[in-house]
């Protein structure tokens, strides 16, 4: 080995730390974010950054959103969003699941256009027409 | 000597790139964009050690040009740009301190990795929510690093003639 043994030593003790600082670093992040979640009030679709529509999460309903890109079925059910089928390549946004706490999305890159939850506590700015 | 880079250059690029192929075949690990692995990196990885950090930009550039072309389409190459040149940038940097093995120096890309695609994300969709999946991909960022350190300080190791 070219390096000395203290050089090693080293070396491996700050790759640890880097590693577990890395670990601990999405822990704590990801702790708080299931202590602070919120469930959403509304569903907002977003194509190209923009916001196309804003459904309650707490109305059945079924959408088929067209993009540039191809479509999207979205289907809200029992206070929850998810997109039932899409002809996007990947489809991830189909295997994304179900959402319903607020800050969370589905997204579908193929096809610029992200779903998500909006709406806390109070949801005011739905009613000012944000 | 010149001709030997270039050769190994090149058969960097078809290297790189048929391991985003490979990549391509496996079902995604997660629903959530920008969650895999990035066996290409391992290539890149060992081209910084082995030349630096402008040889590695290049056939990362290059590899990344041609499997938006091939596999994944336009959207993913910017992406994919914003990811690799934040990481090849943070890497090249910490390998210079010469206090981490090639481990600790991929982690820190995959982590950077990651950072720079939803970083992207956050900006082309015009939000801030897509930081709800900053932990998941701080997470994935740093496991996917540490796997490809390993593999490319193998490499790097026993390829080491000089």
């Amino acid at each position: 080995m070219r390096m000395d043994k203290t050089n090693n030593n080293r070396t491996r003790r700050n790759d640890l730390l880097l590693l577990t600082g890395c670990l601990l670093a999405a822990l704590v992040l990801g702790g708080l974010w299931l202590l602070l979640r919120q469930g959403g009030r509304f569903v907002v679709v977003e194509q190209n950054g923009r916001e196309t529509a804003r459904y309650p999460l707490s109305e059945n309903r079924t959408e088929r959103i067209e993009t540039e890109g191809g479509y999207n079925l979205l289907v809200i059910e029992g206070g929850e969003a998810f997109l039932r089928a899409a002809d996007c390549p990947n489809l991830l946004c189909v295997k994304t699941g179900k959402i319903r706490y607020a800050g969370q999305s589905i997204v579908c890159l193929p096809h610029k256009l992200a779903v998500r939850i909006v709406g806390g506590a109070s949801g005011l700015d739905a009613v000012t027409g944000g | 000597m010149k001709t030997k880079k270039l050769t190994t250059l090149g058969l960097s690029v078809a290297l790189a790139l048929i391991l985003s192929y490979v990549e391509s075949l496996l079902p995604p690990l997660l629903a959530v964009p920008g969650v895999k692995v990035g066996l290409p990196n391992i290539v890149i990885l060992f081209l910084l050690y082995r030349y630096g950090w402008k040889e590695a930009g290049a056939v990362s550039l290059v590899r990344l040009l041609l499997s938006a072309a091939l596999f994944s389409g336009f959207a993913a190459f910017f992406y994919g740009l914003s990811g690799a040149a934040v990481s090849l940038l943070g890497s090249a940097l910490l390998k210079q301190t010469d206090r981490f093995s090639p481990l600790g120096v991929s982690v820190a890309g995959g982590v950077l990795h990651n950072l720079g695609q939803i970083a992207l994300a956050a900006l082309i969709l015009d939000s801030g929510y897509i930081f709800a999946y900053l932990p998941l991909l701080l997470l994935s960022g740093t496991l996917a690093g540490a796997l490809v350190g390993l593999l490319a300080g193998i490499l790097i190791r026993r390829t080491d003639v000089k």
